[in-house]
């Protein structure tokens, strides 16, 4: 049952991902990504090198869609790398918030640090490999602070507005 | 031996991750030859049957503007045709070649059922593929002009890769029949950058560009785009123009796909030059 239920939620937030948020462009300068909460919320009870599979396989399934294969799965094997080094740093008793992470069980200040240097991480890499030059690293660094401050406010929101 | 397994994985997470990003790396440069695979892109069957029924839902809001583009390009094709029949008879005593080089292509329409505009690599997915007779290099044009070239085909979609695509250069016509290219920035969808027209040609703003004809994807003197803008005081030897395309990439939503009847002969010339 409960297996069942976190591949529903995979399903649906990918879906929405490519149906909605990937529509939601600034004029170019950026769209939120928040498929990447389903990597943020993912809790520590695996092996890290399963995480960093289901990161390979969440980002495969996104570079279908998006017809850039390879940039997705990139960025989200990177997330889900440094993902328990950044958590072990902000935060001190890991050992409690091992089932469940959000800004409740970590607290709001940690929560808040972690999915911006994870966010801007992963976006950094999408906008870079998919230019796969520096030509127009303007354009890139435009694209991953707009979309970061996007993906980022709405995680939080997301995160305020659930029980 | 499950221990032994388990103790290399947990102490090799930099490892695995190191492997991943290779893996993944080389499919990115793969990538990158703009050919792409037909199950691991949008024309995976899965993924493009999703997209399509999202876009036919979407379809349902957009009927009205759908509605007022078809009939300003009824009108267009109507005033066309006009001319034709007036000036038929006088073609085929003049030059019968003139008809016959109309006829060896035909339209196959499709549907545009996903695209990118905002990326470097932008793409369109067509719901036509390889039982409609759809074929890889085929061209593709909207009501406006040309859309782009088809790039990787699976059974019943098609990947067509636009002229806003950094890695892609189309080969096009100026006013004096100089033979130039297209080049895209990566920046704005509306233009792209003229090239290879050496600067003693003169261009001007507003100019037509049309397609070559040099290739078999296309026939000749189909429009691209209009100059928008030349820039004068490099010391270059070529002009550096924008030129306005006349594709909407941002409203496109019906497409022809062009079936060139003598491809074959082409290509096997072509082989024969090679």
């Amino acid at each position: 049952m409960k297996w069942i239920k976190i591949i529903l939620k995979t399903i649906i937030v990918i879906l929405l991902q490519v149906t909605l948020f990937d529509r939601l462009h600034i004029q170019g300068w950026g769209y939120p990504m928040v498929y990447i909460l389903l990597l943020f919320s993912m809790p520590l009870l695996y092996p890290q090198w399963l995480e960093m599979i289901i990161g390979a396989f969440i980002g495969l399934i996104m570079d279908i869609f998006c017809n850039s294969l390879g940039v997705h799965i990139a960025a989200c094997v990177a997330l889900t790398y440094l993902r328990p080094i950044i958590l072990k740093k902000l935060v001190q008793d890991i050992e409690r918030i091992k089932t469940d992470i959000n800004s409740k069980s970590i607290g709001i200040g940690a929560y808040v640090k972690y999915i911006t240097l994870l966010t801007f991480c992963h976006h950094f890499m999408i906008f870079g490999l998919e230019a796969w030059n520096f030509q127009n690293w303007d354009l890139i660094l435009i694209q991953t602070a707009c979309s970061s401050v996007l993906t980022i406010l709405l995680l939080l929101i997301y995160n305020l507005v659930r029980k | 031996m499950r221990n032994l397994l388990d103790f290399l994985l947990r102490y090799n997470n930099f490892l695995i991750f190191t492997i991943l990003e290779v893996v993944a790396f080389i499919l990115i440069a793969n990538t990158h030859e703009y050919q792409l695979s037909t199950v691991l892109s949008s024309t995976n069957s899965v993924a493009a049957s999703y997209l399509e029924a999202k876009t036919s839902v979407e379809e349902y809001f957009h009927l009205h503007e759908e509605n007022i583009i078809l009939a300003e390009e009824n009108a267009r094709l109507k005033s066309q045709l006009m001319n034709v029949q007036n000036t038929n008879e006088y073609l085929i005593e003049r030059d019968s070649q003139y008809i016959y080089s109309h006829l060896d292509w035909e339209y196959i329409p499709a549907k545009v059922i996903d695209i990118s505009i905002h990326k470097q690599h932008n793409y369109l997915t067509l719901n036509k593929g390889t039982r409609d007779g759809v074929e890889k290099d085929m061209g593709v044009i909207g009501a406006d002009g040309i859309v782009g070239i088809v790039s990787t085909v699976s059974e019943k979609y098609a990947l067509v890769v636009p002229l806003i695509h950094t890695d892609i250069n189309f080969s096009v016509r100026v006013a004096t029949n100089e033979l130039g290219g297209t080049k895209w920035n990566g920046k704005n969808f509306k233009y792209v950058n003229l090239t290879q027209i050496a600067r003693h040609v003169p261009i001007n703003r507003g100019d037509l560009i049309v397609t070559s004809g040099l290739t078999p994807s296309f026939p000749e003197g189909i429009s691209i785009g209009r100059i928008h803008e030349v820039l004068e005081g490099t010391s270059d030897d070529y002009h550096t123009a924008t030129i306005a395309l006349s594709t909407d990439y941002s409203t496109i939503k019906y497409v022809q796909i062009l079936q060139n009847n003598n491809r074959q002969d082409f290509d096997s010339i072509q082989n024969e030059v090679d």
